[in-house]
């Protein structure tokens, strides 16, 4: 199912072009927007969910999924931390009217932006902005054939002293791992991009201390909690460590 | 004999889907509606005030982005 998203993690789904025939052959793929036309069914074994949600309709479609699936995986961080779509949370009343003359209907019954997790509780996540095709299969395995392995809470900076990858500090540049969760093995850094937290903010995390370290190599703080805003506006986590 | 005649002149800033409705009587199109069923996402107002670094970021969630045609532009 996706909601406000770009159907991005469900392409990345698709892009596991080697695997996915061995996946097909082990589920019974009965409604999927992406790929077919069908009706959805009554119930599911596993309900995988893309997508903010924004709507009042997509809040009652997430709760009825949940009813009427054993098991609910919340796919990309807009599923996870409501994400890019969660940049619309704060003042989401007045926010329209700044820029659009109007909505229009199709619009539905809009509520301020909100991840999955925090509209039904959720079984599985896979994180990340997109999400990385091969983790899905993992999680998918796991809410398969059952795994109590959990995600990893800590921060990013440790898989970079392993990578042997350069601090973008040292370079006098903004970066998210300090705060961000762990999992996606430093992905951007690692292509030679700072991170920008999409896994979002890490259990770990030590907020206070990340900003010392950011205006200790000559990096703007304002700059740094600005950033962190991307993919943590409605983060629970964040409120919490503030 | 029977002209059948569909036009879609310009269907601008609408992401990858969308519902669309024809009823059809006896032969003849009695209405077509089209729906933009994707949730609006207000990202006009999200990149205001945000540093054009960011921008990428944001489009990349944006990438099919989707604005009914009857929205103001940026």
């Amino acid at each position: 199912m996706g909601l406000a998203s770009c159907f991005g993690c469900q392409l990345q789904i698709t892009n596991n072009e080697a695997h996915l025939l061995e996946v097909l052959g082990q589920i019974d793929l009965s409604y999927w927007q992406l790929s077919t036309s069908g009706s959805m069914p009554a119930d599911f074994d596993v309900a995988i969910i893309e997508g903010a949600v924004t709507t009042q309709e997509a809040a009652a479609t997430v709760r009825h999924l949940r009813e009427v699936a054993k098991v609910v995986i919340s796919v990309g961080a807009c599923a996870n931390t409501a994400g890019i779509p969660g940049m619309a949370a704060a003042n989401h009343a007045t926010r329209a009217g700044e820029v659009y003359d109007q909505l229009p209907l199709a619009a539905g019954e809009l509520v301020a932006p909100c991840s999955v997790s925090s509209v039904i509780d959720v079984d599985y996540r896979v994180l990340c902005c997109p999400i990385d095709p091969l983790e899905f299969l993992d999680v998918l395995s796991h809410a398969l054939y059952g795994s109590n392995k959990t995600l990893s809470t800590k921060t990013m900076c440790g898989d970079c002293r392993r990578n042997e990858t350069t601090c973008f500090y040292n370079k006098q540049e903004l970066c998210l791992g300090l705060v961000t969760t762990a999992g996606c093995n430093a992905r951007c850094v690692n292509l030679g991009r700072p991170c920008n937290g999409c896994r979002g903010l890490s259990a770990d995390a030590n907020l206070a201390a990340a900003r010392e370290t950011v205006a200790r190599y000559g990096v703007s703080v304002a700059d740094f909690d600005k950033a962190l805003e991307l993919f943590n506006q409605t983060s629970d986590l964040l409120q919490e460590k503030e | 004999m029977t002209k059948t005649s569909i036009s879609v002149d310009h269907i601008a800033r609408i992401e990858g889907h969308g519902n669309v409705h024809v009823v059809i009587e006896e032969g003849v199109v009695k209405t077509v509606e089209m729906n933009v069923v994707e949730p609006a996402r207000l990202f006009e107002s999200m990149v205001r005030g945000r540093s054009y670094t960011e921008i990428p970021i944001l489009r990349r969630a944006s990438a099919a982005s989707v604005r009914p045609a009857m929205w103001s532009p940026i």
